[in-house]
């Protein structure tokens, strides 16, 4: 009975995370961020719908390599007025920059809501499907997070990845990424019950969902690169099992991955061949400042920065996991997503755009809860952990009212935070355990992070967008 | 094979430059009309050089819209095409363009409904006001 109690609780509260996940993320949804920062938004919606429509997509694309392309003014949620450099858009035919799911997903919602030409994409239209992937995307790291780390660590990081402005507002952008990251997670988790139960199946759905991720962008190609890392790394010297295991992943992930080139085949295999190629002319960012810039500013869009204090402790928690020996394998498999995709992400020299990065967030933030829960638990990094919590928290309050509005309350905050810290410390000396006090301590500061978080999503509008987002 | 077939089929059933056309340019079902010529404008300055043509309105309110559109993304080039094409980008009744109280001027001479076949030169400009404020 007390069971039963204790599961209908968590239950309800992992239900009221989702829905606090969901309600944020559509909170003003289709003004912020300001429709047409990125038209990549509206050509992924334009490709779903025209190859609905017409049998062949079209879109928007920077590259060479295209045979059909005219420019045009499409003046979608007006935003020639609003964000516009002057230029009219370059459309071009058989769109074939990235796999074409996405489009069809969003594209495909809009044509069912009774979209039939390119202006009907409003962005409140085309965004509600990927608030409900990204939604997905909560429910699946706190899945993730409670299948390996317990029930803690799945609430921090649920909380955490449900309100953090920078992922939410993230969250609403129709880019692939925020289709790749629930397929991750998915392949997380997969592998992860793999490993755990020994079945097949759950090999099965971990190659299922890596070749679906192939067919939101070629940079989907994370999970079968992740998958392999954490083969190897549970095979070791095994190499005749990793090869069974990870040829039958590649049988079935392979021929989905392949839906791509055969519907590059459709339109003309040269002129596929073409773009495809054309792609390894785009933009590259090498240098130190790529992994610098990744690590200390975090993008929403090229032009749109929105750092956030939770990401960047997530990336000294990722180097301090990285440089220690592992016996944990559900440690070690956050690792190895995590350096799957910057893999990944130097490979494709991503730098100049914000949602290249968006898929390290979910990743740095089940490292962070993990960090966070063992320090709730009553694990060694206690104080770290209430160290983080506490730099995150204040990051938070200042950008709510402000360094100097803070000023009258700066006494307040150092007595109360060095005298907690002097408790602390105290009670790591002398190895007292009062697991209950610092459980209370530690989920009151997690609390209040949500809480500011939350405060902060609300008074983002059009106006504070412009003046305070930069 | 079945997808290769299938989505070729479809596509040469579906497709057409007038379907392309009619995706591209259609005027959305959820967007506004407006008959106010100030409220609207387009932001910024076309890249290519020297291949734009510029619209600056003047209302009686004292309200200004100032668009320059560039020659590029304009299919018909007449007079009267760039015109209906302004119209459709902002979203009013390009008829609106000849009422009574508004005069259009085209490089400086008065716009008038012969003008409208003749072809629309780069670097144009095209003056309105609401009662011949310019």
């Amino acid at each position: 009975m007390k069971n039963k109690v204790i599961n209908c609780t968590k239950l309800l509260l992992f239900i009221f995370i989702l829905v606090l996940a969901l309600f944020v993320r559509k909170r003003n949804y289709a003004e912020i961020p300001i429709p047409g920062q990125s038209v990549d938004e509206y050509s992924y919606s334009w490709v779903g719908l025209s190859l609905i429509e017409s049998g062949v997509p079209v879109g928007i694309s920077g590259i060479d390599g295209y045979k059909n392309s005219f420019s045009r003014y499409i003046n979608v949620d007006r935003f020639f007025q609003t964000v516009s450099t002057g230029d009219p858009l370059t459309i071009n035919y058989p769109w074939m920059d990235h796999p074409p799911l996405l489009g069809l997903i969003t594209g495909g919602y809009a044509y069912l809501a009774g979209a039939r030409v390119f202006e009907d994409t409003t962005s409140y239209l085309i965004r509600k499907p990927i608030i409900v992937i990204s939604t997905i995307s909560v429910g699946l790291l706190m899945v993730y997070c409670w299948v390996n780390f317990g029930f803690i660590t799945a609430v921090i990081g649920g909380i955490t990845y449900a309100t953090t402005p920078l992922v939410v507002l993230s969250g609403r952008m129709i880019q692939a990424e925020n289709a790749i990251i629930p397929c991750l997670l998915a392949c997380m988790i997969f592998i992860s019950l793999y490993f755990k139960y020994k079945k097949d199946y759950w090999l099965l759905l971990a190659a299922v969902i890596a070749g679906i991720a192939t067919l939101f962008k070629l940079t989907g190609v994370v999970c079968h690169l992740f998958i392999f890392f954490a083969l190897l790394n549970n095979y070791k010297n095994n190499f005749i099992d990793l090869w069974k295991d990870f040829k039958f992943f590649l049988l079935v992930s392979l021929p989905i991955s392949f839906l791509f080139v055969v519907f590059g085949s459709v339109y003309g295999l040269d002129n596929f061949k073409n773009i495809l190629f054309s792609n390894y002319n785009r933009f590259y960012g090498i240098g130190p400042n790529s992994l610098i810039e990744l690590i200390r500013n975090q993008r929403l869009t090229q032009h749109k920065f929105l750092p956030e204090f939770s990401v960047i402790s997530g990336w000294f928690i990722f180097f301090g996991y990285f440089f220690k020996q592992h016996k944990n394998m559900t440690e070690k498999l956050v690792v190895l997503s995590l350096l799957s995709y910057l893999i990944i992400y130097i490979f494709f020299g991503s730098q100049p755009y914000g949602w290249y990065s968006f898929p390290f967030w979910p990743l740095l933030i089940i490292v962070l809860s993990k960090f966070l829960a063992d320090g709730i638990q009553g694990g060694s990094n206690l104080l770290a952990g209430f160290f983080i919590s506490i730099l995150i928290l204040g990051a938070n309050i200042s950008r709510l009212i402000g360094i100097f509005e803070f000023q009258p309350y700066a006494n307040l905050w150092r007595i109360g935070v060095s005298v907690m810290f002097f408790v602390l410390t105290l009670m790591s000396v002398i190895r007292l355990r009062y697991k209950l006090l610092v459980r209370i301590l530690l989920l009151g500061i997690v609390v209040a992070i949500m809480f500011t978080n939350i405060m902060y999503l609300n008074g983002i509008n059009i106006d504070f967008w412009w003046k305070n987002i930069s | 094979m079945v997808v290769f077939f299938g989505l070729k089929i479809y596509s040469q059933k579906k497709f057409s430059t007038a379907k392309l056309h009619k995706m591209v340019s259609g005027k959305s079902m959820f967007r506004d009309m407006t008959t106010d010529l100030c409220k609207y404008q387009i932001l910024g300055d076309p890249k290519e050089i020297g291949n734009y043509v510029k619209v600056n309105i003047l209302c009686d309110s004292g309200k200004k819209a100032n668009s320059t559109l560039s020659l590029s993304a304009i299919e018909d080039k007449t007079v009267g095409g760039f015109i209906k094409e302004y119209a459709r980008i902002i979203g009013f009744d390009e008829k609106l363009f000849f009422k009574n109280n508004i005069m259009c001027y085209l490089d400086g001479k008065v716009l008038t409904s012969e003008m409208l076949t003749g072809p629309i030169l780069p670097k144009s400009d095209i003056d309105c006001s609401e009662n011949d404020k310019i």
